[in-house]
């Protein structure tokens, strides 16, 4: 028995103690908290996990550069004609994918009208609507899609039926380019079964995928030939890591970065102790309170700012999200080009939405601390989300702020897919949720009238059923125009009126936090959520 | 003998059966899909429904579970909706270290557990026999998650004795022997979690049933002819107190090969715990049936096992 004990004791110091390097030079580990799936083909990824990997390995015509506006990067110069219908990028000269074939426009067209081919089983097939010619390729009557043009070996022209406002973001930012000598051999429809060589992604990108082990980790190796130049680092590794243990082996070495989601201002003293760099990108979105606007009671305009004026929403960033964030007043987070100046701030003032609950018709009982309209006492259900810790918080706190002025809350906490079906019915009287914005400012997805459906049919975008002539027009007048700085201006106004109209209460918006080693020198990170991580991870290095 | 063992054996299809219809049922009502929880707010609703319908998400329930039995008697357990890759060849790859980490903590376990039960035992109310008891009773009390990220603070965090997750050192670029070590040391920690709380339980099975059966008369009686205590203990009282130790750690085997969720998380080991904590998530359904399929059989099958040894342990014990 003592034997044992020792043998075992022996050898367990020896494995031990045999000490495994921790991180081995120019390899930079990224920590990710769910594993990749596998599906990394730019046209089929869905799954948010995947985009870590097409966004690395692919590259698009457009990027976003370190002032967040777009710059070239597979395309040296873009243009649009006037009427803002005709779209034309050349290529640079000389861009390579990893296996060496030359990149040329016609895997610029191909990766484009992948998703209107008439098998495509994709989740991206909106994407191409507004190009001319669409409709009868997707139906499969053209065999070529009319709107799209190879000029000459660098230079695609994609034509729109209308105004296409959003044209350089669309065909600049969202697809990613991937090579049509690979490709075409598989059918379409059948890409998704085609597992290993989803597997094995080529792309342009300054690190080439070299291994995928599902449930552990990604490799990347560096792409000497990349058109930016060679990277300086060999390898980045994506590794599956827990959320509990992820600080625990950033500060060993294990790792040299995770993407945290909000963090607590004693991990953020903790990360800095340990040289670690926090890194906030703003987000163009926002967490709100949608109340039910076809609801009589919340259709008034007064109730709702009343309900913002009692909300304390400064207290949300300040105590839950500790800093790491911003009262919203619209839309736009105040780092965004269309953020308005002059906003009503709604500030937390109890008197405030007294007074307004009481021009809007509704009897506060003081004595009772009870809000009646129509002669009974006010009393609404709260449905929110679980998983999101702050989201959870803010439920309680805004029970207690609206009983504060005399309504009573009840709170139903639910699974996040079955609430959003749910809300999207309209059946709900209070709601909290967050939003997503388009990077280039438009917002017709969620305030625009003609995206509202019928109630029972959940495909509408514009599901809090807000409509504004106003608004449409604005929105409308934004679709018809490229120059930037109309854009900004129409925007802005847009902005200001929702500020003022208040269809939501919005709540705060809040940053995407990337937390790395501050040995990782070369680095920048412009300022636009998820699309730049990897932003010239060519040009990064280890200090020693 | 033969004829119990092929009834048992056929009982387990219906049973695999009747399992396939409740898990089948269970998930398809839990709410949700597989598109809801990950996907990128970028794609339109019209989008999400065209993915859903290419999988077959709004066929009625029934011909949803014809269409799945149909194949998967033919041996097709389909496809993985988010891998997108067949379930068999994802279930493989997540079994194989699920059995490693397994099989290695329960011999672990029963190699530290049952002697010391039996010296815990025999010297009943010694200092020894009180510390034994203290800590199988904190490794019975203490959740394996806790017991995990104690073990992580302590041996790897502070004393930096082992690496924290995963199954190797990632970019090192290690081959043979030395991939095999540090494979070994990253399976150590998930390795002394899950043993640490099987021990415990063992323990105290051996420890009870090894006091119950030293009372006999027939221990007394080996003793009273003069037979050294080793041999009367080891083996005329172990073998008949095994018997309700072997149940314990055949079922435990049935429970270990559908993975231990907590302990693969906290460790990030991929596997069929992860797995299927993963694919209840993703809405993975053909992952999940299959997932219950697998883990029903090995419980039956562990149950089986336990029966047979019960035959060669205890001889008065015959199946006819």
């Amino acid at each position: 028995m003592k034997k044992k004990l020792m043998l075992f004791s022996i050898s367990f110091l020896l494995i031990s103690g045999l000490g495994f390097a921790a991180g081995s030079k120019n390899v930079y580990r990224i920590g990710v908290f769910h594993s990749p799936t596998g599906v990394f083909h730019p046209a089929y990824a869905t799954h948010s996990y995947d985009f870590y990997i097409t966004r690395f390995v692919f590259e698009t015509l457009l990027r976003y550069g370190p002032d967040g506006k777009l710059e070239p990067n597979l395309a040296k110069e873009w243009s649009a004609s006037k009427d803002g219908t005709v779209f034309t990028f050349v290529l640079r000269d000389g861009i390579k994918f990893h296996d060496g074939t030359p990149l040329t426009a016609e895997d610029v067209k191909y990766s484009i009208e992948y998703v209107g081919f008439p098998d495509y089983k994709g989740a991206r097939a909106s994407f191409i609507n507004a190009i001319k010619g669409v409709k009868e390729f997707k139906a499969g009557k053209t065999k070529d899609l009319k709107g799209i043009k190879v000029l000459d070996k660098n230079t695609i022209q994609i034509t729109t039926e209308k105004t296409y406002s959003s044209g350089f973001l669309r065909f600049g930012i969202n697809f990613e380019i991937f090579p049509k000598h690979i490709w075409e051999k598989v059918e379409v429809g059948k890409a998704q079964e085609a597992t290993d060589l989803m597997r094995q992604p080529i792309g342009t990108g300054p690190f080439k995928m070299t291994e995928y082990v599902p449930d552990q980790y990604v490799t990347f190796t560096r792409f000497d030939d990349y058109w930016e130049g060679a990277p300086k680092l060999d390898k980045i590794i994506l590794v599956k890591t827990n959320r509990d243990t992820a600080q625990a082996q950033l500060f060993r070495g294990e790792i040299d970065q995770i993407y945290p989601g909000s963090i607590r201002k004693t991990d953020a003293d903790q990360f800095k102790a340990h040289g670690m760099v926090i890194s906030g990108v703003p987000r163009n979105a926002y967490q709100y309170m949608t109340v039910n606007l076809t609801k009589k009671p919340f259709q008034d305009k007064r109730v709702r700012q009343a309900i913002a004026h009692a909300l304390n929403r400064k207290g949300v960033v300040d105590n839950f999200l500790e800093g790491h964030g911003e009262v919203s007043h619209n839309p736009y987070p105040s780092t965004f080009w269309a953020h308005p100046e002059g906003m009503n701030e709604y500030k937390y003032s109890r008197d405030k939405a007294l007074e307004l609950f009481k021009t809007a018709g509704w009897n506060y009982d003081a004595g009772k601390n009870v809000m009646y309209l129509d002669g009974k006492p006010v009393r609404f259900q709260l449905k929110y989300s679980k998983g999101n810790v702050v989201r959870e918080k803010c439920a309680v706190l805004f029970q207690q702020n609206l009983k504060d002025v005399g309504i009573k809350i009840d709170l139903k906490i639910m699974e996040f897919g079955v609430m959003y079906d749910e809300v999207k019915k309209s059946d709900y009287e209070i709601a909290l949720v967050g939003q997503g914005s388009e990077n280039d400012g438009d917002l017709s997805k969620f305030y625009y009238s003609d995206f509202i459906k019928p109630i029972g049919d959940n495909s509408g975008s514009n599901w809090i059923r807000y409509k504004n002539p106003e608004v449409d027009r604005l929105i409308d007048e934004g679709f018809r125009t490229l120059d930037q700085d109309k854009r900004q201006t129409l925007y802005r106004k847009i902005g200001l009126l929702l500020n003022e109209e208040l269809p939501v209460i919005y709540i705060y918006h809040w940053p995407d936090n990337i937390v790395f080693t501050g040995k990782l020198k070369g680095r920048t990170i412009p300022p636009v959520a998820a699309y730049s991580y990897y932003y010239k991870a060519n040009k990064w290095y280890f200090a020693d | 003998m033969r004829k119990y063992l092929i009834r048992r054996i056929l009982i387990i299809i219906p049973v695999l059966f009747g399992v396939s219809i409740v898990i089948f049922a269970l998930i398809h009502l839990a709410p949700g899909d597989p598109y809801s929880s990950m996907i990128d707010p970028n794609f339109t609703a019209e989008d999400r429904r065209n993915l859903l319908e290419a999988i077959g998400y709004y066929d009625p329930l029934p011909v949803k579970y014809v269409k799945w039995l149909g194949r998967a008697i033919q041996g097709d357990l389909g496809y993985s909706i988010t891998y997108k890759e067949p379930v068999l060849s994802v279930i493989l790859r997540n079994f194989k270290n699920t059995v490693v980490l397994s099989l290695t903590a329960l011999a672990l376990s029963v190699l530290m557990a049952v002697p010391i039960g039996v010296i815990s035992a025999t010297r009943k109310n010694t200092i020894f026999d009180y510390v034994v008891t203290v800590f199988s009773f904190i490794g019975i009390s203490v959740p394996i998650f806790f017991l995990a990220m104690l073990l992580i603070k302590f041996l790897s965090f502070d004393l930096g004795l082992f690496p924290i997750s995963g199954m190797q050192t990632i970019g090192s670029g290690y081959s043979g022997f030395m991939k095999f070590l540090d494979f070994v040391h990253h399976l150590m920690l998930p390795v002394i979690a899950l043993a640490l709380v099987q021990m415990a339980q063992l323990m105290r099975y051996t420890r009870s049933s090894m006091l119950e059966v030293i009372m006999q008369d027939y221990i007394r009686t080996a003793r009273a002819k003069g037979l050294k205590e080793r041999l009367v203990i080891y083996k005329h009282a172990l073998r008949n107190a095994l018997i309700p130790v072997v149940t314990v750690i055949c079922i435990s085997i049935g429970y270990l090969m559908s993975g231990a969720v907590l302990t693969e998380t906290v460790f990030v080991w991929p596997g069929m715990g992860t797995l299927v904590y993963q694919s209840i998530l993703n809405r993975d359904y053909p992952v999940v049936v299959s997932c219950a399929l697998v883990m029903a059989f090995f419980i039956l099958i562990a149950n089986l096992i336990a029966d047979i040894l019960y035959a060669f342990i205890d001889p008065r014990i015959k199946y006819e």
